[in-house]
């Protein structure tokens, strides 16, 4: 799998190499500014692209401004977005069009290192990350998404779950049930939700953006 | 004798000083009329600036007094109407005029009674050595032996007493009258400390911004970067660990503990200065606030592109803390927050739909957002009747 990999700390950015490359990705470029990150993006146009949202020359928003012009160019590129801190504002923009291949992790959970090459390998696939910090606040909100208020708390969960880019069995595991409750579950999710009539991992990522988007998307 | 020779310099600097004050007022009235055709505005300003020189010399010796004038823009309509519409030039020309009325007569008196003294003390010389025949006639009195000489020479020590009495008067009369009219005014004074003490307060409030958003930077590029590169390499360790639990597990603590490092970093960094802000600026920053509240927030906001950043910042905080109180005490389902610039004052209302009656606390956040504020020049306004709505409102002048 060939990954871009954009990070200005060169600390980290040899880090992110070395693990990567340690799971099998081919890293074809690591390069540690917007302006380079967008090149190498277009240049490679890679399979999964693992960017920090705070890059030189600005030292603000440069790599997700890179990502976000580069997915305009080339529909549906897979990133994950990666930062210090996370912001309800970036998952929005990043999930804004809708084309899924996103994810978006504090820096830290990099060091669960197998659920971490999981979660870009998921993106890769065209799924759908977000950090538990995110989907927290998400479900601190009581206006979002009407027709997720129809889901039962069990459900809920599943959903919740789905979004950190879990597994079915990861799911199962964490819920401690088994892998064919979970399925009943997000069947039972699929038909609340109205997706009924795409293939699964589609509408699995429908089911997760509408999770993730409340009112917004 | 020295001082004698002082004095005397004096009266003679202030007879001149008596003529030139006369010029200046003279050339102003012309120019002044002039103006009525035009051709005046120069020449006044050109008088103006003799004017400001003489009585900048003046102040020199006035105990090095500074200078009152307001600031002088370049074109000569503005920096007229700068002095015009300012106190200080006409200080100067009542100083002017003054001294004129006082001076040139006064130092006349006084060289007219010195010369008188000088002629009378010569008297029983000239007495001894006039012509046969001729006759001596001294400050109007004829001298005609040593008793009407002694008489004149007595007269003459008098005059000298008296022109050394009122040049002392007159030296301190003008003194007065300079100190009096060149130095800056009470107000004048203040006004300038006022001016001053702005100035030093925004210097204040921007190194000190300046100094939160380095250390924001510093922690990014230090401190978390490091933390997060030892989460990651305990991770890799963890996996390398493989069936050895005892060390895997100790790993595991380990990487634990540095991500708990790193959740504290990241709310000491949130208080002092958020990131959003950092990259986002004000409008980023009240849409991040509006999307991670738990309660719906309705967002109008027109910022302008660059607000000085302690003025950023203190609005940020002052939304954050006002969207935080009314989502855990008003008991509303809705807030709207407002931010428009007009008239040189930037407003952000922030309104809820809760039950009102919030009547802030002494030493609460309320308290400590007007502190916030009111170093920026700005206040709060709240408004919270019972049965709601509340609506506070922040109110900050900003130049853009």
């Amino acid at each position: 799998m060939r990954v871009v990999i954009a990070e200005d700390s060169a600390l980290l950015r040899d880090g992110l190499v070395r693990l990567l490359s340690a799971y099998d990705f081919t890293v074809v470029a690591a390069v540690e500014s917007g302006p380079e990150l967008s090149v190498a993006l277009h240049e490679h146009v890679p399979d999964v692209a693992v960017v920090d949202v705070r890059l030189p020359p600005t030292h603000t928003d440069e790599g997700l401004r890179a990502v976000t012009e580069a997915r305009r160019a080339i529909p549906g590129l897979p990133v994950m977005v990666l930062s210090q801190y996370v912001a309800q504002l970036f998952a929005r923009e990043l999930l804004s069009d809708g084309a899924g291949a996103v994810g978006y992790l504090l820096k830290d959970r990099v060091g669960d290192v197998v659920d971490f090459v999981d979660s870009v390998r998921q993106v890769a696939a065209g799924g759908t990350v977000m950090d538990p910090q995110v989907i927290a606040k998400l479900l601190a909100r009581p206006s979002h998404a009407r027709p997720l208020t129809t889901l039962t708390p069990r459900e809920r969960e599943v959903l919740s779950l789905m979004a950190q880019g879990r597994s079915n069995i990861s799911i199962a595991d964490r819920m401690v049930v088994t892998e064919r409750a979970i399925n009943k579950h997000i069947n039972s999710i699929f038909a609340k939700l109205g997706l009924t009539h795409s293939e699964t991992e589609h509408r699995r990522v429908q089911a997760v953006l509408t999770y993730l988007g409340g009112d917004d998307v | 004798m020295k001082r004698w020779f002082r004095g005397s310099r004096d009266v003679l600097v202030m007879v001149s000083a008596g003529l030139a004050a006369l010029a200046l007022i003279l050339a102003a009235l012309a120019s002044a009329l002039l103006c009525l055709v035009g051709i005046g505005l120069p020449l006044l300003d050109l008088t103006f600036k003799a004017l400001r020189r003489r009585a900048n010399r003046r102040r020199r010796r006035l105990d090095d007094a500074p200078a009152p004038y307001p600031v002088l823009p370049d074109s000569i309509v503005g920096r007229l109407r700068a002095q015009v519409c300012d106190v200080a030039i006409w200080r100067d020309l009542t100083w002017a005029l003054a001294s004129f009325v006082l001076l040139l007569p006064g130092g006349l008196i006084i060289v007219y009674l010195w010369m008188s003294a000088i002629a009378g003390l010569a008297a029983p010389l000239l007495l001894v050595f006039r012509p046969d025949g001729a006759t001596l006639s001294l400050n109007g009195q004829l001298v005609t032996g040593p008793a009407t000489a002694g008489m004149v020479v007595l007269q003459a020590l008098s005059a000298g007493v008296l022109a050394f009495l009122l040049q002392i008067l007159l030296l301190s009369a003008e003194r007065l009258l300079a100190g009096y009219l060149l130095r800056p005014t009470r107000r004048a004074v203040l006004a300038g400390r006022l001016a001053e003490l702005n100035e030093n307060r925004a210097d204040a409030l921007d190194s000190w911004e300046a100094k939160l958003r380095r250390i924001e930077r510093d922690l990014h590029d230090g401190a978390q970067a490091q933390l997060t590169a030892l989460t990651m390499n305990l991770g890799m360790a963890e996996q390398l660990a493989g069936e050895d639990e005892p060390v895997r597990r100790l790993v595991a603590d380990a990487r634990a503990s540095a991500s708990t490092a790193l959740e504290g970093l990241r709310d000491i960094v949130r208080g002092i200065h958020p990131p959003v802000l950092a990259e986002r600026g004000l409008s980023g920053g009240l849409e991040e606030l509006a999307l991670a509240a738990a309660v719906p927030v309705q967002l109008s906001t027109d910022v302008p592109r660059s607000l000085p950043a302690p003025l950023e910042s203190a609005l940020y905080f002052t939304a954050a803390e006002l969207i935080t109180n009314a989502t855990r005490h008003s008991g509303c389902d809705q807030i709207d927050v407002t931010v428009a610039t007009r008239d040189g004052m930037i407003r952000m209302t922030v309104r809820d739909n809760g039950a009102g009656d919030m009547v802030p606390r002494a030493g609460g956040g309320i308290e400590g957002l007007r502190r916030r504020l009111s170093a920026l020049d700005g206040r709060l306004r709240v408004d919270s009747p019972t049965g709601g709505p509340t609506v506070i409102t922040a109110e900050v002048p900003c130049v853009s």
